[in-house]
């Protein structure tokens, strides 16, 4: 009987540890459900995070695939580092260093932008810094764009598409009489002002237009050639009350792939303290591209007042092989002597060009090594044969 | 016929490069509803940006044939060409190069997610959803 009553209470105490030990394990399984739970929401809640930055990532990813895209901005810079034997715009064989382009554009929404182009430019004597492009833009459609600010003027095709970059062009330099309003040139490059623009596709091609108004050139005489002057526009404000208008209208048929045609014009007055005149240009220009051929002509003539019109153009041919392509251009000047507008500035003067050259693209987005050889027929001039070298580039 | 059998192989590792085809798809809710030749070209240049209000958004595929054989036969470029009409582009209008991506599931969710957006995958690309296929032309 003792055994049996000490059997019992073995049991007993069993069952109760039993008890309290399931009780105990009971206790702790709750917790680790609990802590299981809690740490199922942080997966979960880490998961959701991680699938926002995948998409924030994704989009930011696809934007920096993109050419220049920094810091939310583009950012670039045209330059270019020049070899020429003497001529009428250098005194000796020697090397250069051309005018430094940089660049930033932004796009703010869908609709704003904004392009700043800073040159730096180098004489003999000093360093310039040139502000030379400086505009904000709203896009309504495609047929009415807003730009207000320092632009390029729509005179021709030249000066719209390529700039103050010379990695875009094949031959070393523009032609003379586009060349930059402080460089001799004889064509309103700059306007500061009012622009409206826009394109339309049609069946039968894509046509542009572009209008602008803005403080015209003003006259500043030149340094280096007494009783010359050079045109000059001015960003803080305008040296008389005329404006300057510019407008061109281009085509790019369907039917013939490659080609685009333009038709341009402007108006706008000069003065100084002797004389006042109104100028007017207009012109037209051909661009077209077929396969590896090139073909690029502007003419434009050049009227004031009772006297007989002035007239400049040129035609350039290019062909790419492979990395290389040779071009040849042809550009005059023609105007009469008693042009009181040519009459007057620095690169007035009577010339021919003819150039030839070769381009080799290093790399064709980045780099680009040209040279030529230009026979420069400038009225009282006797240089006549140059050879020049240039490393262009852009990052 | 060591030759023959060589330019075989070439011919039969080169084919598959070029033979490469690509879906133009869409955002579904987005204005663009065929893929028009031109106008798809014209919206991969930049020239043409808005329809019925909507800012077009085109997006390029990062791999190179796919690229190449897209630009190629809708945008009349090659690669290099393209690149370069953006510099112009970038420089003169100061517009944004357009985006780039590796993979056929990003361009789709980027393509999902913009109203505007328009861009070329492989074409049998599995998982393609919420998005409309409207071409090649």
């Amino acid at each position: 009987m003792k055994g049996v009553d000490f059997m019992g209470k073995l049991l007993t105490v069993a069952l109760v540890f039993v008890f309290f030990l399931g009780a105990a394990y009971a206790e702790e399984l709750e917790d680790v459900k609990k802590e299981v739970e809690w740490q199922k929401k942080v997966i979960e809640g880490l998961e959701k995070r991680v699938e926002e930055l995948e998409k924030e990532g994704g989009a930011a990813r696809g934007q920096e695939a993109g050419v220049f895209r920094r810091f939310g901005i583009n950012l670039g810079i045209f330059g270019d580092i020049n070899f020429s034997t003497r001529s009428n715009e250098k005194e000796n064989n020697g090397f250069s260093l051309g005018a430094a382009s940089l660049y930033s554009t932004a796009n703010i929404g869908e609709r704003l932008n904004f392009l700043v182009e800073v040159g730096v430019e180098f004489d003999e004597e000093e360093t310039n810094l040139d502000i030379e492009r400086l505009w904000a833009g709203y896009t309504f459609s495609d047929l009415f764009i807003v730009r207000l600010g320092r632009h390029h003027t729509a005179m021709g095709y030249w000066n719209r598409i390529y700039h103050h970059g010379k990695l875009l062009f094949y031959s070393i330099d523009r032609p003379f009489f586009l060349q930059f309003e402080d460089s001799n040139g004889v064509i309103p490059i700059h306007i500061v002002g009012l622009e409206l623009s826009g394109s339309t596709v049609t069946p039968a091609g894509r046509i542009t237009y572009d209008i602008e108004a803005g403080n015209g050139p003003e006259l500043m005489e030149d340094s280096d050639m007494a009783g010359k002057f050079n045109l000059n526009v001015s960003n803080a404000g305008d040296g008389n009350n005329s404006k300057q208008a510019v407008a061109r209208v281009s085509f790019e048929p369907t039917a013939i792939e490659g080609l685009k045609i333009g038709v341009f014009g402007t108006n706008f007055k000069v003065e100084d303290s002797t004389m006042s005149m109104h100028e007017a240009i207009f012109g037209a220009d051909v661009y077209y591209k077929r396969g590896g051929f090139e073909l690029v002509s502007e003419y434009f003539r050049l009227k004031n007042g009772g006297t007989p019109a002035a007239n400049a153009y040129y035609i350039r041919v290019a062909h790419e092989i492979g990395e290389f392509v040779p071009y040849l251009r042809y550009e005059t000047l023609d105007g009469k002597d008693d042009d009181p507008y040519l009459g007057i500035l620095s690169g007035g003067a009577d010339r021919s060009q003819y150039i030839a050259g070769v381009r080799y693209d290093v790399d064709p987005l980045h780099s680009a090594i040209k040279a030529q050889y230009r026979y420069d027929d400038t009225e009282g001039e006797k240089l006549r044969n140059v050879f020049e070298l240039q490393w262009a580039f852009h990052f | 016929m060591r030759f023959v059998i060589f330019s075989l192989l070439l011919l039969f590792l080169h084919a598959p490069a070029y033979a490469q085809d690509f879906v133009i798809i869409v955002n579904p809710e987005g204005p663009l509803v065929d893929a028009d030749a031109q106008v798809v070209r014209h919206i991969y240049l930049g020239e043409k940006r808005f329809i019925a209000g909507v800012k077009l958004e085109p997006v390029n595929m990062s791999n190179f044939t796919l690229q190449e054989n897209f630009l190629i036969r809708i945008v009349g470029m090659d690669s290099k060409e393209y690149r370069l009409h953006w510099i112009k582009k970038v420089f003169q209008e100061g517009l944004s190069f357009p985006p780039s991506f590796a993979a056929a599931s990003e361009i789709v969710r980027f393509v999902r997610e913009r109203k505007g957006a328009i861009a070329y995958i492989p074409k049998g690309e599995s998982g393609i959803t919420g998005v409309k296929v409207i071409g090649p032309p």
